[in-house]
């Protein structure tokens, strides 16, 4: 009987933990010109949050519901927590069902390493957000995103 | 090699049981020898020679940060997880931080070159906020109580609970953890902070969700949290109800509250203001009452509806003059900014703006006398570096700034601590470790 828990536990803490770490990349120095070279100068948003930022959830339920009604947005979300808060990070992104968006997570928390990669402006304030219109041209917005934003930006991009 | 491959042969044996459990401790088993032993082939790798003394302290961070990341980690000052330093009367640095779900107390004689063996506060580990804005504290009492206080994380998000324990046997051991919270149906109160008045009354304040809860569920808007604290006169024994001091406060920025001479303990905290604007405000906790009720700081009207993860500091002169530091995101001065408070006349004084680049954070201050000591930290590219400047008119001018410290990779936030005579600078980083500086020796 022991055994069959134990089994039971040992799959489902495995089949948890892969799907989890499977679907979030670790943010490192040179991540940002992978995002950028794998959207080929095409139009996203890049979404920066974090477990312990209460505005980045009113963000992120806005993206869930964009998420299952306009499936064209391409938003690529990078959590500022590091790997250790793995878990907290995935069960966030589980509960907002978008686990299946282009998810990062920084290698190292809060880094300001990582953090001027991104932008040598920021000050770290979340959520954060910038909008791309191709590689190299992008609008930053420090704050909780608001529809009327991505939808202005939606017609910026056409 | 013959032994090794024996060894491998039984271990190989002991897997083919059917016993799952078995399996899952020798692997365990199988881990941590592993790990040891890549531990101790980096660390015999360390071993100071003449030869390569150029690349030695990089081989150093790296050990310190593979021997720190092993989950077999004994707890220790150097790899301590958000330490909190503080001086006892007696000169002693004494450090609260968190290794596996506890919170530990070490303290040094020796101005942090040794640390005694940690001591386990919470006797059941806990999930325990331990990050750059939310850390265990420590405090001390009249007769040579010692007070710590930390917030558990519960399972709702951002939501956390004041826990608090003492020590009346100077740190030997601690007695069972407490929530000194009245709210019957816990919301959620976290970034803890304490002092203890002349009268040896014991101060704990935090910021509060009951208001934000209550508010939510009657479908009315309510921007940040609130900022509530409690007091003991028996030594950390009973706690009063809680005091609620305002509402409407930063919920993801720590607060700060200091002991005055006149007796009562100001507070500082970030506010949130109408369009959101996060300015300063300040009171003054005077037993169960407030002496001064809150009153705007700074008007720097940063509007955001953002989390700063960024709270001001505060240390008060012998004219219990509150210095604050503090940072803005935006609005009229971005970056770090220094200002003398006059809380008789509601008056900010003096106030500059240090450093405006987006590399400058965490501004912290220090009043020894006339001696004002400004220090944050600044990153320049490939490494972080401690910048202080120093005022010896009570903040009214400054030195050119000065790197005091710098380290190549992660580093937690720095502090400045004094003994009463001398001041210092406290920061934990990855590759260096803990260490406590002595700032201004040349002066």
């Amino acid at each position: 009987m022991i055994e069959k828990f134990s089994v039971i536990f040992v799959i489902v803490y495995l089949s948890i933990s892969s799907a989890l770490a499977n679907n979030i990349t670790l943010f490192e120095e040179s991540s940002l010109a992978d995002i950028l070279a794998q959207r080929e100068n095409r139009p996203f948003i890049l979404v920066i949050w974090s477990i312990d930022c209460e505005p980045c959830m009113k963000e992120l339920e806005l993206l869930s519901r964009l998420h299952t009604t306009q499936i064209h947005l391409d938003v690529v979300l990078i959590s500022t927590d590091g790997p250790e808060q793995l878990a907290e990070v995935g069960a966030v992104l589980h509960r907002f069902a978008i686990t299946d968006l282009d998810n990062w997570l920084f290698a190292n928390s809060h880094s300001p390493r990582l953090r001027y990669q991104i932008d040598k402006q920021w000050y770290g304030e979340l959520p954060r957000a910038y909008f791309y219109l191709d590689a190299t041209t992008r609008l930053a917005h420090s704050g909780a995103l608001t529809y009327e934003q991505i939808d202005r930006w939606g017609k910026l991009k056409k | 090699m013959n032994c090794l491959l024996r060894l491998g042969a039984v271990v190989m044996k002991m897997f083919a049981t059917k016993c799952l459990f078995l399996k899952i401790i020798l692997l365990v088993a199988v881990i941590s020898v592993c790990w040891s032993g890549i531990v101790l082939a980096v660390q015999s790798q360390d071993k100071p020679s003449d030869k390569i003394h150029q690349h030695g302290a990089s081989k150093v961070a790296h050990s310190l940060a593979l021997r720190c990341a092993s989950p077999f980690a004994v707890p220790s000052v150097d790899c301590a997880k958000a330490p909190m330093p503080i001086f006892s009367a007696e000169g002693d640095l004494w450090l609260s931080f968190v290794s596996h779900g506890h919170v530990y107390v070490a303290r040094s004689e020796n101005l942090g070159i040794d640390f005694s063996v940690p001591v386990a506060v919470n006797r059941v580990p806990e999930h325990i906020y331990a990050d750059k804005e939310n850390r265990p504290k420590l405090a001390f009492g009249h007769e040579g109580e010692v007070y710590v206080s930390w917030t558990r994380k519960r399972k709702a998000k951002y939501s956390g609970e004041v826990r608090f324990s003492r020590s009346l046997d100077q740190g030997a051991t601690f007695e069972a953890s407490m929530t000194p919270i009245d709210e019957g149906a816990l919301t959620s109160h976290r970034f803890d902070n304490m002092a203890v008045d002349k009268q040896g009354r014991l101060y704990l304040a935090w910021i509060d969700k009951r208001d934000k809860a209550a508010a939510d569920a009657e479908g009315k808007e309510y921007p940040g949290g609130s900022v509530y604290y409690s007091v003991s006169s028996d030594s950390g024994a009973t706690f009063t109800p809680n005091i609620k001091v305002v509402d409407n406060s930063c919920e993801c920025c720590r607060m700060r509250i200091a002991s005055a001479n006149d007796g009562s303990v100001h507070a500082l905290w970030r506010n949130i203001y109408p369009g959101f604007a996060r300015d300063n405000a300040m009171a003054i906790l005077s037993g169960s009452s407030l002496a001064k009720a809150p009153v705007r700081v700074s008007y720097d009207e940063w509007q955001i509806d953002a989390c700063p993860h960024h709270g001001p500091d505060i240390s008060l002169d012998q004219h219990d003059r509150m210095h604050v530091a503090w940072f803005n995101g935006g609005g009229k001065r971005p970056g770090l900014v220094y200002g003398r408070f006059d809380s008789q006349q509601d008056l900010l004084e003096h106030d500059i703006s240090i450093d405006s680049s987006a590399a400058a954070s965490h501004p912290r201050v220090l009043v020894l006398g006339d001696k004002v000591y400004l220090a944050w930290k600044r990153f320049v590219g490939d490494a972080t570096e401690v910048r202080l400047i120093t005022s010896f008119d009570g903040g009214e001018s400054w030195s050119a700034y000065q790197a005091v410290a710098q380290t190549k990779n992660e580093s937690d936030q720095l502090f400045l601590v004094s003994d009463g005579d001398k001041a210092y600078l406290s920061w934990r980083t990855d590759d260096e470790g803990y260490r406590l500086l002595r700032l201004g020796s040349s002066d």
